[in-house]
């Protein structure tokens, strides 16, 4: 149960500051945040579950976000580059102590 | 768009199913077996595994490694040596009195520094934590002895994937990336 309580918990936090950013149209910025996170999750476990490189992951999972926020939100490289950088640090974070706190 | 959200809300749903999290620093525990692979080309040595670190010998005893050349397992705290002993002065008594008589650090030392001996190979370890979303199910560290060094790492380190949860994952990965695509083609046609 932990684990998609962090799942939900990281899209969530996805999800508010994407709408910091774009204040309208709910339900698509929900729909694309889903499918970000449902498109670089899998594959960052993988990167880590075979590395143990969680910067390394975190890092990758950054890049890959900035291009997909790009083309389905349609915004600027340097916007889609802020808006990943700000969702992937405050998602790494929180997640990470909670993670830290629930879980060992 | 209703129909995407169902799709979403499944790959959510499979996600806890897996039992792996990016985020999550837990780890579990799995075994390394360590094997010696040409053990054979050195008749005239017996070749011993030892504690060298960590809970000290009486935790960490002497073992002989026999012809397969496997490592046998030891204690979690128990960093592994290989030594090199040439035959003739292989003496079985005195490792067994270390193992089994003697009760004080000093005096184990001092009989273990009594033995003519060779270190090959050091910092084997029979375990090691990894995270728990690792998709490695085992470790096997294979190592060539070469007496003229001491080895630090493993010539050859193979590793089981666990390929089921491989697979899901790619899976969830490529469903969500076929969703993107028809999401753009749809909006590139309005």
């Amino acid at each position: 149960m932990i684990y998609l309580t962090l799942l939900l918990l990281t899209i969530l936090m996805e999800i508010v500051v994407y709408l910091i950013f774009f204040r309208k149209n709910f339900k698509k910025v929900l729909l694309y945040c889903i499918l970000i996170n449902a498109f670089t999750w899998p594959l960052a476990m993988l990167f880590y579950g075979l590395t143990n490189f969680f910067i390394l992951t975190e890092i990758l999972v950054f890049l890959t976000e900035i291009y997909l926020i790009k083309i389905l939100f349609g915004i600027k490289l340097e916007k889609a580059f802020v808006l990943s950088l700000i969702a992937n640090l405050i998602t790494a974070t929180i997640t990470f102590v909670v993670g830290k706190i629930f879980i060992i | 768009m209703k129909k995407y959200f169902v799709f979403v809300v499944l790959l959510i749903l499979i996600f806890p199913l897996i039992n792996a999290d990016i985020i999550m620093p837990g780890e579990k525990r799995i075994n390394i077996e360590n094997k010696i692979d040409n053990l054979n080309e050195f008749p005239d040595y017996v070749f011993i595994s030892v504690g060298t670190e960590g809970a000290g010998l009486w935790m960490c005893p002497i073992k002989i490694i026999e012809s397969e050349g496997i490592i046998q397992e030891y204690h979690k705290y128990c960093y592994i040596s290989i030594y090199a002993i040439s035959k003739g002065n292989f003496n079985q008594t005195l490792i067994g009195r270390i193992n089994n008589e003697s009760k004080d650090y000093d005096e184990i030392l001092e009989l273990f520094d009594s033995i003519p001996k060779q270190k090959v190979i050091e910092n084997v370890r029979s375990y090691k934590t990894i995270p728990k979303i690792s998709i490695v199910k085992d470790i096997s560290n294979f190592y060539e002895i070469d007496l003229s060094k001491v080895k630090i790492k493993p010539d050859k380190i193979k590793k089981q994937i666990n390929y089921g949860e491989v697979l899901i994952y790619l899976l969830i990965s490529l469903i969500a990336l076929i969703l993107i695509i028809e999401i753009k083609k749809r909006e590139n046609k309005k």
